[in-house]
């Protein structure tokens, strides 16, 4: 949706939501109510944090106000999301709905299913997390084996998803299922939502390298879901999930997964820049570059026309970038319980994740060599 | 881009030609910058009561990357900067004039370094924050030439008398940010164009039945050249955002953050580029060179573009965390 604002407003706009934003986490690390970490949104989870937002009315902020939304632009929501990120906050339980369940039921659900999930998501009170990949679907997601069967007054869905982060604490999963098989493998996909407490859903934690659990796997063993649960058209969904990915690749969080460390490094240095200067500047630009992209796909989002070379490209340099922060502060001598040392192992135990989830750099290299190879 | 930036990339394009391809010598080159001089493209972003054809930075910025794009040598950047410090200073323009480069190499004495220097009437010289105007008239240049092979001239600092030259209304560090955006542009051009050459020729060079582009780490690579042109371009973008630098000591951040990524993406494309060309890009007569070449030169002709990249990040852990974090939002302009 294109909306013009004139620039001064906008810029006045963004400012107070970077102070509203700025204000919360302040009073939050005053009070000790959580520590900066890596890969926030993924990692640290606090509804309480997530309903804070939420009585701001910072989460939908984006999304139309015919459903209850801010109706606001999406450099706005870049303001917002990249603040929160930079402070490392709490994020991980409204996340998932806020940037791409809420927005793909608003693009694509029926009236029935957006007034039963959005005002939810908007308060923070329904926890979403992502049935797509599966133990024999990774990069290749249009060949999951999950399948909904159509029943009387809906569907039943058998199946078997795997890395589904805060399954455990989730109200909802989105569900990425096969309703049809006509031998191409992206027709006759479909999208649904399921109440983690139905009958028949098992979650099983999975714990990562560093001890933390917030991937599972979750089976789907025949649980019903009523049909306005559909998100869209039966055999639709590999076009609608496309553009749900699409929210994913353009985001902050493909560059300041990191950024608690590149500050504690700054901060290290500010007594003795330990002839690390150059490679300070070094890192600075590429930031200061993928944040460029990143609210190039943004302002291209609210005009209509989706940056999506742009995207690829910052979620490519976003990898590394995020990967050589962790190498500058690897210099740094520290001293194990310090809060340098926790930062760091915080951000390194989080590293082999930013290169694999939402399309490995040898995906997105290949999409962008097909893309030249078409010109 | 604007209307007149477009036009302007069109003309020069047209005007190029493949006039690159047969351009030799000093001679040609005098002539090629004759006519485009004629054309009014040197001028453009000057003062217009100076008789150019106006224009803004950005527009400027299209003419100097698509000259280099085409592979055609100018004096553009020092000739634009060199102009436009005279002009803000109320001095009478050079014809020609060239931009300095101080250079203390290490264990040896300080050398001022003029490109173009020998063709030159005056040079913008700067020091201790200022810049002056220095008459070339009986300065006894060495010629010598910078990676690219283009004239490159030198003078021990010993031998300038820096009372006598004329004082210049703009700062040093402008002089400095003025010089190294339109640098910047010249290497993205060049970059560019190495990257369409590369483009092509993996496109059309077969080996093993098919092009060389269905090759897996043919089109892998090619993708990578790709990735660091549009970050160049964001960087270049975003410079441009920040608007003609205003008076000051420092050179605005946007524009060192612009310095240091397109150096270091024009860097990993000419690398790549001579890695897919094979053996026929590494000869004087096939035309990567040229872009290759002056990528090399360019990216530390000013000063080493590490320089750039201590001056950034001395100011990043200088700033603290809201300063940083602002620094690097600063620029939001929407278009339209």
């Amino acid at each position: 949706m294109t909306v013009a604002i004139p620039d001064g407003q906008l810029r006045a706009r963004v400012t107070e939501l970077r102070r509203q934003v700025r204000d919360l986490v302040a009073t939050w690390r005053d009070q000790g109510r959580f520590e900066p970490r890596s890969d926030a949104w993924m990692r640290s989870f606090d509804l309480a944090f997530s309903k804070e937002l939420a009585d701001r009315s910072l989460i939908g902020l984006s999304w139309p106000t015919e459903v209850g939304g801010g109706g606001r632009s999406n450099v706005e929501r870049l303001a917002v999301t990249e603040e929160l990120l930079r402070a490392g906050a709490p994020v991980a339980a409204h996340w998932m709905g806020d940037r791409q369940i809420g927005p793909t039921i608003v693009r694509h659900g029926n009236p029935e299913l957006q007034a039963e999930l959005l005002p939810g998501i908007m308060a923070a009170s329904l926890v979403f997390c992502l049935g797509m990949s599966e133990p024999e679907s990774g990069s290749d997601l249009a060949s999951v084996r999950t399948r909904a069967v159509e029943i009387d007054g809906g569907w039943e869905i058998t199946g078997h998803k795997i890395w589904t982060s805060h399954a455990h604490r989730a109200t909802h999963a989105y569900v990425l299922a096969r309703t049809q098989d006509d031998g191409q493998k992206h027709h006759g996909l479909s999208e649904f939502i399921v109440d983690m407490d139905a009958p028949g859903v098992r979650v099983e934690p999975i714990r990562d390298l560093g001890g933390e659990h917030h991937f599972n796997e979750v089976r789907f063993e025949r649980v019903s879901v009523p049909a306005h649960r559909l998100i869209g058209v039966a055999g639709n969904g590999w076009r609608q999930v496309t553009e749900q990915l699409s929210f994913e690749r353009g985001g902050p969080e493909r560059m300041l997964s990191t950024y608690p460390a590149l500050i504690a490094t700054l901060r290290a240095l500010a007594a003795d820049d330990r002839g690390l200067a150059g490679e300070v500047g070094v890192l600075t630009a590429r930031l200061a570059v993928l944040r460029r992209l990143c609210w190039q796909v943004a302002v291209g989002h609210d005009s209509g026309q989706p940056q999506i070379q742009q995207a690829a490209v910052l979620k490519y340099l976003g990898n590394s970038f995020e990967r050589d922060v962790i190498e500058l502060m690897r210099g740094l001598p520290m001293v194990p319980g310090s809060d340098a040392a926790r930062v760091f192992a915080d951000a390194l135990l989080a590293s082999p994740g930013f290169g694999i989830r939402g399309g490995a750099a040898e995906v997105l290299l290949s999409m962008i060599a097909k893309q030249e190879a078409r010109r | 881009m604007s209307t007149f930036a477009a036009e302007l990339r069109d003309l020069v394009t047209k005007f190029a030609g493949d006039r690159a391809d047969q351009e030799a010598g000093p001679q040609a080159r005098r002539e090629t910058w004759a006519e485009l001089i004629d054309l009014g493209l040197r001028d453009v972003a000057l003062p217009e009561e100076h008789g150019g054809p106006g224009g803004t930075l950005a527009d400027l910025v299209a003419v100097v990357a698509t000259l280099a794009e085409s592979r055609l040598a100018t004096p553009i950047v020092e000739e634009s900067v060199g102009r436009w410090a005279c002009a803000l200073s109320g001095v009478e323009l050079p014809e020609p004039v060239t931009v300095g480069t101080s250079v203390q190499p290490v264990g040896g004495a300080s050398t001022l370094v003029l490109p173009w220097g020998r063709d030159c009437e005056a040079a913008v010289v700067c020091a201790d924050g200022e810049a002056r105007l220095l008459r070339l008239a009986n300065i006894p240049l060495t010629h010598d030439e910078d990676l690219a092979d283009l004239p490159s001239d030198v003078v021990p600092w010993s031998d300038i008398d820096w009372a006598s030259c004329v004082p210049l209304q703009v700062t040093q560090a402008q002089v400095r940010a003025r010089r190294a955006l339109l640098r910047s542009a010249a290497l993205l051009g060049a970059t560019r164009g190495a990257y369409a050459l590369t483009r092509d020729y993996v496109a059309g060079r077969e080996q093993f039945g098919a092009p060389l582009l269905r090759l897996a780490p043919v089109a892998s690579n090619l993708a990578v050249m790709r990735v660091h042109l549009v970050e160049a371009e964001a960087a270049l973008q975003r410079a441009l955002d920040g608007g003609e630098p205003s008076p000051g000591q420092q050179v605005p951040s946007e524009i060192l953050v612009c310095a240091v990524t397109v150096a270091a993406a024009s860097t990993e494309v000419a690398a790549i580029a001579h890695q897919l060309h094979g053996a026929i890009g590494t000869t004087g007569e096939y035309p990567l060179a040229r872009l290759t070449r002056a990528i090399w030169a360019w990216r530390d002709a000013d000063q080493p573009a590490a320089e750039y990249e201590r001056e950034l990040g001395e100011r990043a852990i200088a700033a603290g965390p809201d300063e940083f974090w602002d620094s690097l939002t600063a620029w939001d302009t929407v278009l339209g």
